[in-house]
């Protein structure tokens, strides 16, 4: 099963942030306050949809096809994201 | 299926809706002139006598026309990202099921039915109320159901195009569109008044 990472505090919904990090094969564990980056912070479908984007070198085209939509939809889909990192930045990060 | 009668400017490209769109209206034109149907104005539908093949494309031809401009002026003014290409197929799909109202007038039956009723408005004493056949009332108030049917469809169809060609989203796009929808409508009365 994949995980989604939280985000958001389910308890007061403030911005989570990276407090522990921890090696899987020696368990050294590294602890601070790091901040999450913009990417990680929108739903995995909109990080999907960028990989895609960028591995289809930026042609909203060849994506519309792929996800049997038309270019207008993609694109649409592309602004409300670029608008939800935009207001993501306008936050202050931890 | 849904989305395809409802909502097809989502899946399909452009490239082949334009197709299927240029085809329906030449082939409905046909069939509008064949029920003596007018389209004399963006959401307008009237029947006269004679109609030829001519007359009902250059209305359907001007009426996509005139939508796909108002609807680009305001898609550009509200996100300049708009294409003249996605209203333009918006219009000329969005129409599509208007084209079908005139197979109502199957032998001239609506056109008889609403002058019937204008002549008995027109000789009745003042003040007193035509009497009016039972048939007549049920075959015009159907065709009064079905037209509103069909111009919700029409139009909904047309928002829809819209909201995907200029990512429209919100109560305010809608009013913007509705009045834009009614100043065409005012607007292309005009030049036909000026052509026929």
């Amino acid at each position: 099963m994949k995980l989604k990472l939280p985000v958001k505090c389910p308890s007061c919904e403030s911005q989570l942030s990276v407090t522990e990090l921890s090696c899987l094969e020696c368990t050294t564990k590294v602890s601070g306050n790091y901040a999450l980056p913009l990417l990680l912070q929108i739903p995995p479908e909109d990080q999907q949809f960028i990989l895609d984007f960028f591995l289809s070198s930026g042609s909203l085209k060849e994506m519309a096809n792929q996800m049997g939509k038309s270019y207008p939809t993609v694109r649409n889909k592309l602004d409300d994201i670029i608008q939800q990192i935009k207001n993501l930045k306008n936050i202050p990060q931890l | 299926m849904k989305k395809i009668i409802f909502n097809p400017f989502e899946q399909f490209s452009e490239r082949p809706m334009i197709l299927f769109g240029i085809a329906a209206t030449i082939i409905l034109s046909m069939t509008g002139a064949f029920f003596n149907a007018r389209f004399d104005g963006v959401i307008d539908l009237h029947f006269s006598t004679p109609t030829f093949f001519v007359n009902t494309l250059t209305d359907n031809a001007l009426n996509v026309v005139i939508l796909s401009i108002a609807l680009f002026t305001l898609g550009k003014i509200r996100n300049a990202k708009t294409r003249f290409i996605d209203v333009f197929t918006a219009s000329l799909i969005a129409r599509i099921p208007y084209y079908f109202l005139p197979f109502f007038n199957w032998n001239n039956l609506i056109l008889i039915e609403s002058e019937k009723l204008l002549k008995q408005f027109a000789t009745a004493q003042p003040g007193v109320v035509p009497q009016f056949e039972n048939s007549q009332i049920l075959i015009l108030v159907l065709f009064a159901v079905v037209s509103m049917l069909f111009l919700a469809w029409f139009i909904y169809l047309l928002y829809q195009g819209y909201k995907v060609a200029s990512n429209a989203k919100g109560a305010v796009e809608i009013v913007l569109f509705g009045v834009t929808i009614l100043i065409t409508e005012a607007f292309s009365k005009f030049i036909f008044y000026f052509i026929n």
